[in-house]
């Protein structure tokens, strides 16, 4: 990163509106932009709805082949079965693989697609001021991104036309606490995150340094069982039974493509009713307008509190583990000075009543627009790079994190099983290789470490035994890494088959590593 | 506690947007300094939507359903629901409704105040419950826009009286001034701006003029305003309307009409308005769509089931919708409908720019004279209208920074601390007359008395006719009191002395009589005139015979309408 062209402006008014120091989050569910007020010293979100619903926009693009045109944001969900669409999501998961997607017969490349998504979300800074010039901007990354998805990333910033020089990348963790630790550093506070987003919800214990930017993290969890993701298939699932219930003919003869599209559509829009304090005191009404003959559906406050009840027993289980599972000895509510409750799981006003029961002493800081935390951490982050606002952008030291690659060898190659920088809670993905002599019995399997550097070290060397025999090129095996804690991971190997000429065999072996 | 309830004898006060598709309230927050927007039912569009149910505990009494949900409830219940009062204030028509067979009347403002009633009490419980702080609000700024009548304002604000804010403290003020207020918040430069407002139901330029004081806060002042009362999204929607209206009628072979309820055509009468309402809602939504995309399509299958299935099955491109010109009335009073027929998209945008180019002529300016363009209001966003305004201007137009949608009701917000906290730093609006007031004379002459651009003080404008009327005729006791307000643009105004009440751009607010003036030859008795405008820019009349046995009458101009 190199900040020279903001330098250059740096020398300039500082008040000169045409500037823009901008920080972006570009989530899996949803994205924000906000940017830094020169004039109050504050980030400044901007509304991306302009102000007729949510500041942050859903991370979905749609490509819509009759007209050969792209679609972003909340109109990609509501444009659903409008005409021969595809549909994205997930792009920012899918860096780092090289990864191609088909879109009407031509393969695009994820960085490609991601840099259109780019493109429009800062043409929003333009809409505040038409002549506006970017100054720097600071994405906000997940923190077990890899360098190659890194590199994938700023690439994408490349295509969509801002140079390296203006962009930084900065962990999603580091970004909020850039935003909390703003105009304040309480060296020694004990911090609970709770980052409650459509994935599953992460939770960590962090404490501030002395030197009032290092994050030492004490404790570090993820659930994927719980995200707003799931929770909104459930609701999926209410609503399409309450469709059935009122047109058991299409039921019987199964619901077709435009009605599926349409319920997505009005699930989108419609889901937060059930999740609002207004439940409380009368039943909600839905109206099904899009049916026919349309109908109406009262929704109470049983019906909520049904939905709610298993995500809220997980998510109180969930919040004790951060505390319990630590680094360090046990951590208690009492030890936590503030409960920071970012994401969009925070909109939802039992998440609120469920920390709050959990800390009732007050410690919890919620925010408004929880979903913007970290856009808002980025600006933050961007003008402390730039020495524009005070302090320096918090960096985080955290041992839950691969310091290396982990992976195996076949014959000169380096295959990750897990890469630097992941949790070792999160789920790595499935390799699968094919071993290129023939295999009798034994062959020999090497896993080993690789530095940033590229320095390797053997971690085990436990042949792979009882294979089933077969000629060269013929046995294709799957590889796996399952951590077991944060010293411990045990790779399961599985056999494949050959298509129909070598099935597969039920063939496994497990190999523990010590880390 | 919060630091809301400074002026505990004045109480709170909240900005109210109170607009045709949408309203947005918000309060000023003296603790973070800045305007913040209350969310109603979890959002901050609230639709000004209302909808009426039987009292399921007695069957005499009704139960109300607000902002979305009774949006929603109208395809069900067209019958029981409300949207769009705004464009019904100003007038005498009864709304009714029916709900279980039984129907009720209710004025507009009954209803405005409905639902100013529901936005109160939610922001009640917001500021108690979220911001902590105790009291009710019990006072409010509402915005109107430019170019309302006094009618509508006087309407405007006895709804908000029923909606139980306290009679002295609700103060009107003008959307646009409301919103420059928000844009200028943030402005360090003199500059002048051309708000673009175009909402659901009205469209409104205005010119601003910026200035930075010493202190660094902003000094507003309104030089000119132009607007047309009779356009907006709604109008936009209804080219659409119309073009999947033509489909049906061919689909039909034009023998079903759903406007006319008593046609004899086979179609129920709640058939036919749920099919209306259905299709209004199509449209917008095809709107909304055509706004990022090239072409949608609209499923409407079926619209209606009796006589026979008729389904509706269009695609339709964004330049099917620019070109398409309207053939149908599609409900509009013909008056209105005269207006639109035969116009295209690019017209009615044309439109806009028309009274821009107005709005311009009156403050005697130029395009090139303004040094920004900034745009309110959902229908702004319409790719067309911004490529209008950056032709016109040879710039593109800036949204506020903060969103187009809450700009207003946030400026209103604004108004609110000012009122409660007078002293305290911040922009100041200096209010003016925007158009030369005055009477009718003899000979249909137009004296004017309030010129444009005067500087209304605190406690209002108070101008005296600067000669009196005398009667025309012998032995007569009543004289003609009718106001008049120059709406022309200041370049086509002709001189003083030579200007007609029949002229165009003249525009008749009141009239009344003053009764009992002692009868006398012609010429003999004198009628003294004063006008009073306020800061909500409201005009009260008062004519006084100046004889001896003299009467005053202080008319309200509002009783040219009843």
């Amino acid at each position: 990163m190199n900040w020279k062209k903001y330098k250059a402006l740096q020398k300039k008014d500082k008040r000169d509106e045409t500037y823009f120091i901008v920080g972006l989050d570009i989530g899996n569910d949803s994205s924000g932009i906000a940017f830094y007020n020169f004039i109050d010293n504050e980030p400044e979100l901007i509304d991306l709805s302009g102000g007729y619903g949510r500041p942050t926009i859903p991370t979905v693009m749609q490509y819509i082949a009759e007209s050969k045109e792209w679609v972003y944001g909340e109109y990609a969900i509501l444009n659903r079965g409008m005409g021969r669409e595809v549909t994205l999501s997930n792009l920012v998961d899918r860096l780092g693989s090289s990864e191609y997607i088909d879109i009407d017969n031509r393969p695009v490349s994820v960085v490609s697609l991601l840099s259109m998504y780019i493109k429009e979300l800062m043409s929003n800074v333009k809409h505040i001021n038409p002549k506006a010039e970017i100054a720097g901007i600071v994405a906000s990354v997940p923190s077990y991104f890899s360098t190659n998805a890194r590199d994938e990333f700023v690439r994408a910033f490349k295509n969509a036309g801002y140079e390296k020089e203006l962009i930084g990348l900065v962990s999603d963790r580091e970004c909020i606490y850039s935003y909390h630790y703003r105009k304040r550093s309480q060296t020694g506070e004990k911090t609970l995150l709770i980052d409650y987003g459509s994935r599953g919800v992460r939770g960590g214990v962090y404490t501030l340094e002395s030197d009032a930017s290092t994050l030492r993290s004490l404790s570090s969890l993820f659930d994927d069982e719980i995200g707003t993701r799931m929770i909104e298939e459930q609701v999926k699932d209410l609503f399409t039974n309450y469709y059935k219930a009122n047109n058991p003919i299409q039921a019987r003869q199964g619901l077709d493509r435009n009605i599926l599209d349409q319920l997505i559509a009005f699930v989108y829009q419609h889901k937060d009713i059930l999740f609002q304090k207004a439940i409380r005191n009368k039943p909600a009404k839905l109206y099904f307008n899009f049916a026919f003959p349309p109908f109406q559906q009262t929704v109470t406050v049983e019906d909520s509190d049904n939905l709610v009840e298993p995500f809220r027993k997980q998510f109180n289980k969930f919040i004790r583990q951060v505390l319990e599972k630590n680094l360090t000895e046990n951590i208690t509510v009492i030890d936590i000075d503030v409960v920071l409750c970012v994401g969009g799981g925070f909109e939802m006003v039992w998440t609120k009543e469920a920390i709050a029961s959990l800390f009732p002493q007050g410690k919890l800081q919620l925010y408004k627009n929880s979903k913007a935390i970290t856009a808002m951490g980025a600006a933050v982050a961007a003008a402390q790079l730039l020495e524009v606002a005070e302090g320096y952008p918090i960096t985080i030291e955290d041992r839950h994190q691969l310091p290396v690659d982990i992976g195996f060898r076949i014959g000169d190659n380096f295959i990750p099983l897990a890469e630097c920088n992941s949790f070792w809670w999160q789920p790595h993905p499935i390799k699968l290789f094919i071993i290129n002599s023939p295999v009798k019995n034994e062959v020999p399997f090497t896993i080993l470490s690789r530095s940033p550097e590229g320095e390797t070290k053997t971690l085990s060397d436990a042949p792979l035994k009882n294979l089933p025999e077969r000629p060269k090129g013929t046995t294709r095996l799957s590889v796996q890494l399952k951590f077991l804690s944060d010293r411990e991971a045990m790779a399961k190997i599985e056999d494949c088959g050959f298509g129909e000429l070598f099935p597969k065999t039920g063939y496994e072996q497990e190999i523990t590593v010590k880390l | 506690m919060g630091t809301l309830g400074l002026d505990t004898e004045r109480g709170l006060f909240l900005g109210i947007d109170f607009g045709t598709t949408n309203s947005v309230v918000s309060i000023y927050d003296f603790k973070a300094g800045e305007a913040q927007t209350i969310p109603i039912d979890g959002a901050n569009i609230f639709p000004t939507a209302i909808q009426f149910e039987a009292d399921p505990d007695d069957d005499a009494k009704l139960t109300r359903v607000f902002g979305v949900q009774a949006r929603e409830a109208v395809i069900i219940y067209p019958q029981s629901t409300i949207l769009s009062i705004k464009r019904f204030l100003g007038g005498d028509e009864k709304l009714s409704i029916s709900v279980d067979e039984k129907e009720y009347n209710f004025s507009p403002q009954e209803i405005a105040g409905e639902i100013l009633g529901y936005l109160k009490q939610k922001a009640d419980e917001y500021a108690q419950e979220e911001l902590n702080i105790s009291g009710e609000f019990s006072g409010c700024v509402i915005t109107v826009p430019a170019n309302s009548t006094d009618k509508q304002k006087k309407m405007t604000k006895e709804a908000a009286i029923l909606a139980g804010f306290d009679e002295d403290s609700v103060y009107l003020r003008l959307e646009p001034a409301a919103s420059a207020i928000s844009y200028a918040i943030n402005e360090t430069s003199d500059k002048k701006v051309l708000v673009y407002d175009f909402g659901g139901g009205t469209f409104d330029a205005c010119v601003l003029d910026i200035k930075i004081e010493a202190e660094g806060e902003p000094t507003i002042s309104i030089i000119s305003t132009f607007g047309d009362n009779d356009l907006g999204g709604n109008d936009v929607d209804k080219i659409i309307m119309d073009m999947i209206y033509e489909e049906f009628k061919k689909l039909t072979n034009e023998e079903i009409d759903l406007f006319d309820e008593n046609a004899d055509d086979g179609v129920s009468k709640r058939q036919k308005k749920v099919a209306l309402v259905r299709l209004q809602q199509a449209a917008t939504q095809a709107k909304e769509r055509l706004s990022q995309t090239k072409s949608t399509k609209i499923q409407l299958a079926p619209l209606i089931q009796e006589p026979k299935i008729v389904n509706i099955n269009m695609e339709m491109s964004r330049e099917d919708f620019y070109g398409h010109r309207r053939i149908n009335p599609l409900g509009d009073k013909p008056e209105l409908f005269e207006k639109f027929a035969g116009k295209n998209l690019h017209d009615l945008i044309g439109r806009t720019l028309d009274c821009v180019d107005k709005c311009l002529e009156a403050g005697g300016l130029t395009p090139a004279d303004i040094d920004e363009v900034f745009t309110v209001g959902g229908s702004s966003s319409l790719l067309l209208a911004a490529d209008a305004i950056t032709a016109r201007f040879n710039k593109e137009p800036f949204k506020s920074r903060i969103s187009p949608a809450l700009s207003i009701s946030q400026g209103a917000a604004h108004y609110c601390n000012m009122i409660m906290m007078p002293t305290v730093r911040g922009p100041v609006v200096q209010e003016k007359t925007i158009h030369p007031l005055g009477l009718e004379i003899a000979g249909r002459r137009f004296l004017e008395i309030v010129p444009a651009g005067e500087t209304i003080p605190k406690d209002g404008l108070t101008i005296d006719a600067s000669e009196p009327l005398t009667t025309n005729f012998d032995h007569v006791s009543s004289m003609a009191i009718v106001v008049y307000e120059n709406t022309l643009p200041v370049s086509l105004k002709k001189d003083k002395e030579s200007q007609s009440v029949n002229q165009e751009g003249m525009k008749r607010l009141a009239g009344t009589s003053l009764r009992g003036i002692p009868q006398g030859p012609r010429g003999q008795e004198k009628v003294k005139v004063i006008f009073h405008v306020g800061q909500d820019n409201m005009l009260k009349v008062t004519a006084r015979s100046l004889s001896a046995t003299g009467v005053v009458t202080e008319l309200s101009v509002d009783e040219l309408y009843t």
